[in-house]
C-alpha cells in the first residue's frame, strides 16, 4: 500500500497546496466552488455540443433520405 | 451530477443544531487539498436527539436513496435513520453521505476527539484532523483512497516548519 501512495506522491503538484495552505479554510471553499462551476459548465457545453452533433446528424440523413423519396 | 453543495448543507446542518463532523474531500478542501468531490460526507450522532433532527433537516429536499431505482417506498424518519447506519443520500440540494460510524474512526463520540474547529459558511463546525483524515482514508483503502492519501500527506509535508 505505501509503495502505491509513494508512487503517487511524486505527482502532486506542490505548488497547488502551497498557494492553498495560504488561504483561509474558507477561502479552499469558494475556490473549490468557482473551479467546479467551471467543470459543470464545460459538462453542460459538451451535452449541447452532442446534441446539436446528433440533431445534425439526424437532419443530413433525412435531407439525404428526401430526395430519392421524391425520385420514386 | 451536481457539485456538493457545502453551501447548502453546512449552514443548513448546524441550524439544526444538528452533531455531525466533517470528513471525505470536504475535510480535504478545508486542510487545502486540491481535491474535487462530489458528495457531502459528514459523520453525524447517532443520540436519539440528533436523530430526531436528521428527520427534520431533510425536510423540503427530496433525500432518497443514492443509485436505487426510482419508485422505492423510501420515507425518511426517525425509524429509517434508527434502523440503518450509513445513508448515501441523493437530494434536490446535492448528494450526501450520512455515516454513523466510518472505517478507522469509528463513530461521533470517537472521531470528535480527533477534530478541530473551522469556521465554514459562517459557521464554527468540526472537521477532522489532517493526520486523522490521512487514517481515515487509508482505513478506506480503496483505490481513490489511497491517491487522496498521497496528497494529503504532501500537504501534512508542506504544512510542517521546515527546520
Amino acid at each position: 500500500m505505501d509503495d502505491f501512495i509513494k508512487a503517487f506522491e511524486a505527482g502532486i503538484d506542490r505548488t497547488l497546496l502551497r498557494e492553498n495552505l495560504r488561504l483561509t479554510p474558507q477561502q479552499r471553499f469558494d475556490k473549490f466552488d468557482a473551479f467546479m462551476h467551471g467543470v459543470m459548465e464545460l459538462k453542460q457545453a459538451g451535452e449541447r455540443h452532442r446534441t446539436q452533433q446528433a440533431l445534425l446528424a439526424s437532419k443530413l440523413i433525412v435531407d439525404a433520405a428526401v430526395p430519392s423519396i421524391n425520385q420514386r | 451530477m451536481n457539485p456538493a453543495n457545502f453551501a447548502y448543507f453546512i449552514p443548513r446542518f448546524t441550524e439544526f443544531r444538528i452533531e455531525f463532523i466533517l470528513i471525505g474531500g470536504g475535510a480535504s478542501i478545508a486542510h487545502g487539498s486540491a481535491t474535487t468531490t462530489y458528495d457531502v460526507d459528514f459523520v453525524y450522532s447517532r443520540k436519539p436527539e440528533n436523530l430526531t433532527r436528521l428527520v427534520d433537516v431533510f425536510e423540503g429536499i427530496e433525500p432518497y436513496l443514492r443509485g436505487a431505482p426510482k419508485g422505492l417506498p423510501f420515507v425518511w424518519e426517525l425509524r429509517t435513520i434508527q434502523s440503518g447506519l450509513n445513508f448515501t443520500l441523493t437530494t434536490t440540494e446535492g448528494d450526501i453521505d450520512l455515516l454513523g460510524e466510518v472505517a478507522g474512526g469509528g463513530n461521533y463520540e470517537q472521531l470528535i476527539e480527533h477534530c478541530e474547529t473551522m469556521l465554514l459558511f459562517g459557521q464554527a463546525i468540526s472537521v477532522v484532523t489532517l493526520p486523522t483524515l490521512i487514517h481515515l482514508k487509508r482505513s478506506a483503502g480503496r483505490p481513490k483512497d489511497l491517491i487522496a492519501v498521497a496528497e494529503l500527506e504532501v500537504l501534512q509535508q508542506e504544512r510542517t516548519p521546515k527546520p
